[in-house]
């Protein structure tokens, strides 16, 4: 007992005096908020480090430090912004990762390597695409009392919340990114003025960025994924005679969404893939009343279907065009026909754009508001 | 004879098995079964664990001819004195070596994931000095400590859960993509991680109750094992997509990394720590059977003082085992081995003695 | 010690006495004529009732005259003893020794002064609603309260004396009927073996009776309530009382039950396992949350969510010290201002709440020793060790949060991890005269759960806690009864 208890003292005391090695103290740390990665014009890596600093007294409010660095990798230019900063920078609690469009059209994988090998990286951080450089999108410094990282983030979280972005984070376009038979689509960004608007799709092939969808488009794709957010609205306009009047126009919320994908091989290996998406919609703004009518509501649903079937026809193609196979539909190839997709796996990027579509998408009218 | 006071339930028994199967093996079991059997990978496991219910009825059978020795004292009886004393230490250094290498495992993997720069030996060290204050205690404080930790599965288990939330389960189809020859071979890999059913022939004899019980006991506490394995790999299966899964060797722990709760993040540190209790009661188990074998010859039955130098065997072992190349060739030996001692050598034992006619009353 | 026969000399005993007692001046004697002889009487004014030896033993000898002593004298305690070497010690006990001349015996006779205090609420183990009484300084009324309580023969006290020099009067106590045969005969051993001068307090006996006094954890639970003795009695266990000192001494008991209070049995059984709960929580929260706090802080702050780890950080940065030194530094100056508060009396003991709560806690904060956070985290360890119904558990939650501190200091999460597992096992190894401490968590007796971490409605603890073993483990077969009985029969 005496030594035992002998030993394990000599032991602690050792311990203690050689010990902390892993020690991080949140003291020392200078934290990210958000990063961006550019291809500066010399073909290296421009780097955008957003940092957040929370000044001591009580009322201040936080500040962002701004860093561009360039160099070879997303690393080296991380070194480098460390160097230029007092205290460590840890990207522990990074909130977003913003990629320009020039360099998403390049392989991004790359850039998030980094991400996924750190053992403390946030890998629930947002990630989207910025149309022209994301440096120039953290320059703005702030929009409206908001600081730009934030805004950003928290633009994109009220976007996915209203099916008008993909739900996405580093880690879980991960799997997507590897998978040879599904491609993943990130949020698209742009600047409106000095302001941040976020409501279309980047969408991918593989690693790399090859076109975008609309806002209407991308609530689609969303839709047609079977991924729609708390909230999803539209509007569509359902008189085409009359002149652009906000009378002509519908605005709905998409109350519930069903959808059914189904994939079929034709006998010549033509791949078909039927979509059937069944809304149930509530409208929340319709100036030309009557809606009590039931010939009227019947007609309204005529219509908004035959609207949204466009719409998903348009965003299909969309998305063919662009050789994303954002649904997956090479997933379900490998998982339910391999024999297919054995055959088709070495060009699937182009044997995908041979796919046919057929969406049919059937709305239904189940509210109506307060009033008729 | 077992004394009174060392004498384990038969629900301890089950706790015991389980403790002593569910080790490091957890966290890279999924990442190794994607490799070899793909989409089927679960079904490998569950193979595998019906083939150490088979290993384990040898076991029983064995054991169950001499109800009040341990391996120890038993192998002589079987086999000769000295022979059966030069097997004893065999198995001996059979446990020490799992225990090395599964110390070296864990090392390897807490300073991948959470402790970058801690030396190998200060985590050792903690390690060892946590397993030694257990083990060196007897079977049934063992026992209860083995029946409160297996909670921590049930924790793992709902944590595991949460990972659902980004499944797809179009990522496991195919089922039978590698062809069964494959699954096969899966399971035969998914058979090593399960290893820990040898603590039979140390403890079998501690159990109350009848043989029929015990050998129900040991069946649960492999089957519970079974499914909680399968279980994890078939969530890694339908979390990550087969591209994935080579690149992430422990997929358990990474695919809680990027989840997250209101008030915490990081959910894999806690699986972690999780993971930590159970891999201290595996290498306490595995660390007590071996010093039972040396208790056996040096000190009249008492393990109490040889845990320590059987600890120190074990450092020395895991600290040898840094580099890659060494912990392959621990893992051939140990493959061997583990064939050897836990399968072979049982067989003909029990077969041998069944000829001979060699039963203790 | 020698026998001495009693002399048949009056002078020759009486110098004898005063020998023995070194002439101590509280000594005093009487004379007395009875049976034409003439007499002495021997006490000591500080411990008999000298009004009691006037009206049990004067005046009914004055009166008489003549006749039997034993007959005469209206005590009820009477002893006649020829050996003259016990007289200083029957003495000592309170007893006054009646000498005559030419006679070879004595007579000592039970006058001893009964100065007590009444009974009253215990003030360290307070409860809501239920009784009111506590044990006192006096064996014989702590005795009478357990006995109240329980008017059952099977009921067994058994006397015993601690304490070679000045001796301790104690009693066992324990229900015939439901005691492990086993115990009793171990506790009668352990106690029979005390070899000690003075012991002076419970504690004493506690630390010479327990299993492993190297423990962090206390393993005889002390308290001042009879009802709590009595309803531990009725499980099976045995209760320890103290002459001269209002604690009693249960055991064996468990870790759970330092968390029972008397209020979970008075209160609804929903309310009573809430505030059960709440109490189980804390003694978490108590050991763990400074640990917690280095660890995250020190070591993986990415764990904090990111609207947190701005704030906290924005609190911490001026910070000077590792968070370990900050940890320790608070934990210290709230176990001195703790102390410190004990100590004082109350009205001065406000002025301690004042300058440890405002000047120390705020001006600590507004000079950058320490941060919030912290602040924050060391009260609410504070706070949550007092919750703990049994002061020996509250002050080992503390200390045991010091360990953890530094481990977690080393380690991270990593080293509070090993930290809890080396606890449970040293809860594993823990037994307490043949019970585990840990049960019936360790080793796992899901029946005896009803009443640990929550507390099921006393109708459906129809059995006994297994952990003491006690010969009867059903209590009862069905409380409500009346549920079985059917109006409509009638």
């Amino acid at each position: 007992m005496k030594r035992i208890c002998f030993s394990s003292a000599v032991i602690f005391v050792l311990l203690l005096m050689a010990g902390c090695w892993d020690q991080d103290l949140l003291r020392n740390a200078r934290l990210l908020y958000g990063g961006g990665f550019d291809l500066a014009p010399d073909g290296q890596l421009l780097s955008t480090f957003v940092i957040r600093d929370m000044p001591t007294g009580e009322q201040q409010s936080p500040k962002n430090d701004i860093i561009h660095t360039v160099g070879n990798t997303p690393r080296e230019t991380r070194d480098k912004a460390d160097d230029q900063i007092s205290r460590l920078l840890r990207i522990y609690r990074n909130r977003i990762v913003l990629i320009g469009e020039e360099l998403a059209k390049q392989d991004i994988y790359p850039i998030l390597d980094i991400f996924y090998r750190d053992p403390k990286s946030a890998l629930n951080a947002r990630i989207g695409v910025v149309q022209g450089l994301a440096k120039d999108m953290f320059s703005l410094h702030k929009v409206g009392n908001v600081l730009i990282a934030e805004e950003i983030d928290e633009l994109i979280k009220s976007n996915e919340e209203a099916t008008a972005v993909p739900k996405v984070n580093i880690e879980t376009i991960y799997p997507v990114m590897m998978d040879p038979g599904e491609d993943f689509v990130l949020p698209y960004l742009t600047i409106k003025g000095d302001r941040v608007d976020a409501s279309r799709t980047a969408m991918f092939h593989k690693h790399q960025f090859t076109g975008t969808l609309s806002p209407d488009e991308s609530t689609m794709f969303l839709l047609l994924k079977d991924k729609k957010g708390k909230l999803t609205r539209l509007t569509k306009k359902v008189n085409q005679m009359g002149q652009q009047n906000a009378k002509h126009f519908v605005t709905f919320n998409i109350e519930k969404s069903k959808r059914k994908m189904q994939v079929l091989i034709q006998p010549d290996n033509q791949i078909t893939v039927r979509l059937d998406l069944k809304l149930k919609v509530s409208i929340v703004e319709y100036p030309r009343d009557r809606l009590s009518d039931k010939k009227m509501v019947a007609q309204l649903n005529r219509i908004l279907s035959k609207e949204m079937t466009d719409l998903g026809k348009k965003t299909l193609k969309k998305l063919q065009e662009a050789r994303c196979d954002g649904l997956g539909i090479g997933r379900q190839l490998m998982a339910f026909h391999p024999d297919v997709w054995e055959k088709q796996k070495k060009d699937w990027g182009s044997n995908y754009q041979k796919v046919r579509f057929v969406p049919v998408v059937q709305v239904e009218i189940t509210k109506k508001g307060n009033i008729n | 004879m077992i004394p009174e006071k060392n004498r384990i339930t038969q629900g301890q028994l089950m706790f015991f098995v389980m403790q002593s199967q569910v080790g490091v093996g957890i966290l890279s079991l999924p990442h190794k079964m994607q490799a070899i059997s793909k989409g089927a990978g679960w079904i490998s496991t569950l193979i595998a664990g019906l083939a150490v219910q088979v290993v384990i009825l040898i076991l029983w059978a064995l054991c169950r001819r001499f109800p009040s020795d341990t391996i120890f004292s038993f192998l002589p009886k079987i086999t000769g004195n000295l022979l059966g004393n030069l097997l004893g230490f065999a198995y001996i250094g059979y446990f020490l070596f799992f225990t090395g290498t599964l110390l070296s495992k864990f090392a390897d993997i807490t300073g991948k994931w959470v402790l970058l720069t801690t030396p190998r030996w200060a985590l050792l060290i903690l390690t060892l000095l946590t397993c030694i204050y257990l083990a060196k205690e007897n079977v049934r404080v063992m026992a209860r400590m083995f029946v409160i930790s297996s909670l921590t599965i049930i924790v793992m288990v709902i944590l595991s859960l949460f990972g659902y939330t980004n499944a797809n389960f179009s990522y496991m189809f195919p089922i039978l993509e590698a062809g069964w020859w494959k699954i096969i071979k899966g399971a035969n890999e998914a058979l090593f991680p399960l290893v820990g059913y040898e603590v039979l022939l140390v403890i079998y004899s501690f159990g109350e109750g009848k043989e029929g019980g015990k050998l129900k006991a040991a069946s649960l506490g492999n089957m519970v094992i079974t499914l909680f394995y399968a279980f994890e790999v078939f969530t890694c299966l339908v979390i990550f997509s087969p591209g994935v899964m080579p690149f992430v060797s422990e997929p358990p722990l990474y695919m809680l990394k990027g989840f997250s709760f209101q008030i915490i993040q990081r959910i894999d540190l806690i699986f972690f720590s999780l993971w930590i209790f159970i891999v201290g009661t595996a290498t306490s188990s595995w660390l007590y059977m071996s010093s039972a074998g040396f208790g056996h010859f040096f000190h009249r039955g008492d393990h109490k003082k040889a845990v320590l130098y059987a600890a120190l065997i074990v450092f020395i072992l895991a600290m040898i085992a840094q580099d890659p190349a060494i912990t392959d060739l621990y893992d051939r030996i140990l493959k061997t081995a583990h064939y050897t001692f836990a399968i072979g050598l049982p067989l003909i034992l029990l077969i041998f003695s069944y000829f001979s006619g060699t039963r203790r009353a | 010690m020698m026998e001495i026969s009693v002399s048949l000399s009056l002078q020759k005993n009486k110098e004898h006495i005063q020998n023995q007692l070194f002439h101590s001046s509280d000594l005093k004697w009487r004379s007395i004529r009875f049976n034409q002889l003439e007499g002495l009487i021997f006490f000591l004014e500080s411990l008999s009732d000298q009004q009691r030896i006037q009206k049990e033993i004067i005046q009914p000898l004055e009166e008489t005259k003549v006749g039997t002593v034993d007959e005469i004298i209206v005590s009820v305690g009477i002893e006649r003893i020829s050996d003259l070497s016990r007289l200083p010690q029957a003495l000592v006990q309170g007893n006054c020794v009646l000498l005559f001349e030419g006679i070879e015996e004595a007579l000592i006779v039970g006058v001893a002064a009964d100065y007590k205090r009444s009974i009253s609420e215990p003030v360290n183990e307070g409860v809501v609603r239920g009784a009111h009484d506590g044990f006192i300084e006096h064996l014989i009324t702590n005795l009478y309260l357990i006995r109240k309580r329980i008017e059952d023969p099977d009921l067994v006290v058994r006397y015993y004396e601690a304490g070679e020099a000045a001796k301790t009067k104690l009693a066992l106590l324990y229900m015939h009927d439901l005691v492990n045969p086993d115990l009793v005969k171990e506790v009668d051993r352990r106690l029979g073996s005390i070899a000690m001068d003075t012991t002076i307090s419970p504690g004493f006996i506690a630390e010479l009776i327990e299993d492993n006094p190297f423990s962090l954890f206390p393993q005889i639970l002390f308290t001042e309530r009879p009802d709590r003795a009595v309803a531990h009695l009725m499980e099976g266990r045995v209760v320890l009382v103290t002459d001269g000192d209002p604690n009693a001494l249960i055991l064996p008991v468990t870790f759970f039950a330092f968390f029972q209070s008397p209020d979970d049995y008075h209160s609804r059984w929903i309310a009573g396992s809430f505030t059960r709960m709440i109490r189980l929580m804390s003694f978490i929260t108590a050991t763990l949350v400074p640990a917690l706090y280095i660890a995250i802080v020190g070591f993986h702050p990415e764990i904090l969510p990111s609207n947190l780890i701005f704030t906290v950080k924005s609190s911490i940065d001026r910070v000077p010290f590792p968070p370990i030194v900050e940890a320790l530094l608070m934990q210290i100056i709230l176990e001195v201002l703790r102390e410190a508060g004990i100590r004082l009396p109350s009205r001065v003991g406000q002025t301690i709440g004042i300058v440890g709560g405002l000047v120390i806690g705020d001006a600590v904060v507004r000079a950058g020793f320490v941060s919030y956070p912290m602040v924050i985290v060391v009260a609410l360890t504070a706070i949550s060790s007092f919750v703990a119904p049994s002061n020996e558990i509250s002050t080992a939650t503390r200390i045991l949060g010091f360990p953890l501190m530094i481990l977690s200091a080393l380690f991270g999460l990593i080293g509070i991890t090993y930290g809890l597992l080396f606890i449970l096992i040293h809860l594993c190894k823990l037994e307490t005269f043949g019970t585990a401490y840990f049960a019936p968590v360790m080793p796992l007796r899901i029946k005896d759960l009803k009443d640990t971490f929550v507390r099921f409605p006393i109708w459906r603890l129809n059995q006994r806690p297994h952990d003491p073993h006690p010969k009867r483990l059903n209590q009862e077969k069905y409380s409500r009864g009346w549920e079985n009985d059917d109006p409509g029969k009638e």
